[in-house]
């Protein structure tokens, strides 16, 4: 309320003022890797701007680059880089003496480095001019909603929404809201809960069998996709009582045919990202199959090592790329084909989607394994079905937990499944009022009453 | 224009909206507080029974974990021809168990004897509550609140919010829910076995201790903090002040033990003391040679499994029994003239 009720010509002080508040509260220092990156990228986007001169703008484009990875290159990868060399140097007894940097990686530092050198490769290739206004600016890099956790919004979008004067309006304040009590209810009642499941499980992988470990891994799907989306929804609709606009984050990835096609509905803004500014610059397809596939594998790496600094983020990503590289294969060998008769489209699209959700599922065994070795373990167990007893008991989680995760997931689904027919929200729009404040008042108590508050850490702040 | 003429109807309506869901909140949570008042078990039931005065024994048994596995209350019953009842906290000290003892002797009838269980920690204060749901129920009561809420300004959400308690505990959310579906099933009725807060350890020797040893850890040491011994104090004056007797009892503890506190001496020293300025008796059973050298009576070094509580409980009854005669006899008075031998 505070918000609209400013003058316009200082409503972008204040949200920058709330936004770096927000960003101290958590680490008052880190602030300053903030304003760093903002300063950087606003000079260099100005520079860009006055220069002509290809070199020169070049150089521009490499201190940017420079600045930004390098900041991120060492709070996130240095010490992974840094210890691993160590044991590749004690494998020959050779001594190593670099230490390591005793720093703590700074929320959203990933999402907001990205988010800056959108904006100043789309200056470089003349996409955009320069924003000449520092606290515009300022605001574009550290804007609150998206700031720790994306989504990672292009400069195209969200930096002339800063200069639109936003009037309140009820009806998109309430959409908004909705959206943020949709994805506190993924986060709370049903992330929160499938991590206490999950990380039990997978933290003594050793200690259970092939079927628990499997089920820890279905949930586990589950756990990923609410809290990201969660945060995602309570991000788009904070920014939409606002009156902004973020892009959307997710589109029911697990209701993919492909996995292509699921890359083109989870974490749409990163995965776009990589398409414009590593995939595209690589060259895409259009330089022959061997080029194409060979860029993928790139992105894919690139992409699995954003999420983390351990071989099992690479392993997932890579994965990812091998899945790619043999559906485009599987393309080729389909064209002219014809499906088996029996295979009635209803039949053959529920088939594909289970597979690629399978083949999803089997990812999230890297992304979330501790190490490469656990990893290898659990999909070994898993595999094992003989060894399997059809009994999950998750110690120091109780039945009714363990039974809350398994309903709550299987009112997500249903909610997904009904939103193949058109929009939730719509439909909630064309309900009487009654019916509406019924469902609002069933989530708020759901929420507050079957909501998990020990679990309060979002899975991607830690990217 | 007016913003609130141009909006007023959005503005009504966003106003229903919050003010049913302020009652829905308010609704619940007392709907919530009736099923959790109506609680008959666990240590929801038990906590009910000392503030709706349902409990009256003739002794009563105060302590922390030590207290909870050792006072056989049924048995001391027995023994003692009287009403017992046990109302140790677990995992406690004195600071949390202080407040409980001044709830039940507002609401109950005036026991003739507290046993109060003392330990190494005796000197010590809890900063929080182990297990703070089983309080945060009762936090309206004054003696509760005023005792435990001190501890964390977090205890004032719990008194003052709406289903933050449920929120946060949903162990209360399942206990009230429970209850409420339950209601009108039991009477209250007198105080069974199992339900009071005795809770008896059916294990053998679980070898903590061993590997402790073989870690060789370092000893350890327990403050006598001017809280810690204040509060002590001020639960001594407290049965004084209402004429009810009252003995210190420290409970065996397995002889192995005592070599790795290397200020248990100045512990001892400090509740004999403490014993003889109140003129209070201190009952001192940690070097019980029936059962310190014993790990058949133990589960580890500190708590006695069911058959070394009940074993205690025997002699503890029976000094019980000589210290106090007026206890089965009124006409001896109240026994306030006893000294600590």
């Amino acid at each position: 309320m505070a918000y609209f009720l400013l003058p316009h010509r200082l409503r972008n002080a204040m949200l920058l003022a709330a936004s770096y508040y927000f960003y101290m509260c958590w680490r008052v220092e880190y602030i300053l890797l903030i304003v760093a990156s903002t300063l950087v990228d606003y000079i260099v986007g100005i520079q860009l701007d006055k220069t002509r001169e290809a070199r020169k703008r070049k150089a521009y484009l490499l201190t940017s680059l420079c600045l930004n990875l390098g900041m991120l290159f060492c709070f996130k990868y240095f010490n992974f880089l840094n210890d691993n060399i160590r044991d590749l140097f004690n494998m020959y007894n050779i001594t190593y003496k670099v230490p390591a940097l005793r720093v703590l990686l700074p929320v959203g530092i990933s999402f907001y480095t990205f988010q800056t050198l959108s904006y100043t490769i789309d200056v470089y290739r003349g996409k955009m001019k320069a924003e000449r206004s520092l606290p515009v600016f300022a605001l574009y890099v550290a804007f609150f909603p998206q700031l720790v956790a994306g989504p990672i919004e292009r400069s195209l979008n969200l930096l002339p929404q800063f200069y639109e004067k936003h009037v309140f309006c009820i009806k998109r304040a309430s959409m908004g809201l909705q959206l943020m009590l949709w994805g506190f209810f993924q986060k709370i009642v049903i992330a929160d809960r499938c991590a206490l499941i999950v990380n039990e499980i997978y933290g003594n992988p050793e200690s259970y069998n092939g079927f628990s470990l499997l089920m820890a891994t279905y949930v586990f799907a589950f756990q990923i996709y609410c809290d990201f989306s969660g945060y995602s929804d309570i991000a788009i609709g904070s920014a939409q009582v606002l009156g902004f606009d973020l892009m959307k984050n997710f589109n029911r990835p697990y209701f993919s045919k492909s996995i292509s096609e699921f890359w083109g509905r989870w974490h749409i803004s990163l995965s776009t990202w990589f398409r414009d500014y590593l995939y595209i610059p690589l060259g895409g397809n259009r330089n022959g199959e061997w080029q194409t596939c060979r860029n993928l594998m790139v992105v894919f790496a690139v992409s699995g090592i954003w999420h983390g600094a351990n071989w099992t983020f690479l392993a997932w990503g890579l994965l990812h790329g091998v899945y790619l590289l043999v559906g485009r294969l599987n393309k080729k060998l389909q064209t002219g084909r014809q499906h088996a008769r029996w295979l009635s489209p209803g039949l053959a699209k529920l088939i594909n989607v289970l597979i690629t959700f399978h083949l999803v599922v089997i990812g999230w065994i890297f992304f979330r394994a501790n190490s490469l070795s656990d990893a290898f373990l659990i999909g070994r167990k898993i595999l094992s079905f003989w060894t399997y007893r059809l009994a999950f008991d998750v110690p120091d989680v109780s039945m009714e937990k363990q039974v809350l995760v398994f309903l709550s997931i299987a009112f997500l689904v249903a909610v997904q499944l009904f939103q193949r027919g058109g929009s939730v929200r719509l439909w909630l729009e064309r309900r009487p009022r009654a019916v509406r404040w019924s469902i609002y008042y069933v989530l708020i108590m759901t929420i507050i009453l079957a909501g998990e508050y020990k679990q309060i850490t979002f899975i991607y702040f830690a990217f | 224009m007016n913003p609130v003429g141009k909006y007023g109807k959005e503005i009504r309506s966003w106003a229903a909206f919050t003010l049913g869901l302020a009652v829905l909140l308010f609704f619940m949570d007392a709907l919530l507080d009736k099923g959790l008042r109506d609680c008959r078990e666990g240590s929801v039931g038990v906590w009910n029974r000392v503030v709706t005065g349902r409990v009256n024994a003739d002794v009563l048994i105060c302590g922390s974990s030590r207290g909870a596995n050792h006072y056989d209350s049924h048995l001391l019953s027995e023994i003692l021809g009287m009403t017992c009842f046990n109302m140790s906290v677990n995992a406690s000290c004195h600071n949390i168990q202080f407040p409980w003892m001044k709830a039940y002797i507002n609401h109950n009838k005036k026991p003739k004897l507290i046993i109060q269980n003392v330990d190494l920690t005796s000197g010590e204060t809890d900063s929080f509550p182990y297990n703070a749901w089983q309080h945060v129920p009762f936090l309206k009561d004054p003696a509760i609140y005023e005792g435990i809420a001190g501890l964390n300004p977090e205890m004032r959400w719990h008194r003052y919010c709406p289903l933050y308690s449920y929120a946060v505990y949903q162990t209360l959310t399942k206990t009230a829910v429970i209850s409420l579906l339950r209601r009108g099933s039991r009477e209250w009725g007198e105080v069974g076995p199992g339900e009071d807060n005795y809770a008896p350890l059916d294990a053998t020797w679980d070898g903590r201790f061993d590997k402790i040893k073989k870690e060789d850890a370092s000893s350890l040491k327990f403050e006598i903090t001017p809280d810690g011994s204040n509060i002590l104090k001020q639960i001594i004056v407290f049965a004084q002040e209402r004429e009810i007797p009252l003995v210190l009892v420290f409970s065996p503890e397995y002889y192995e033990a005592r070599n790795y506190v290397v200020n248990r001496e100045k512990v001892f020293s400090f509740l004999r003391s403490l014993a003889n300025e109140y003129n209070v008796h201190f009952l001192d059973y940690s070097q019980e040679e029936s059962m310190t050298f014993e790990r058949r009576y133990f589960r580890d070094s500190q708590h006695l499994n069911r058959e070394g509580s009940r074993h205690f409980t025997r002699l503890l009854g029976k000094d019980i029994a000589r210290l106090f005669p007026f206890l089965q006899d009124p006409l001896m008075g109240n026994g306030m003239e006893h000294r600590a031998k």
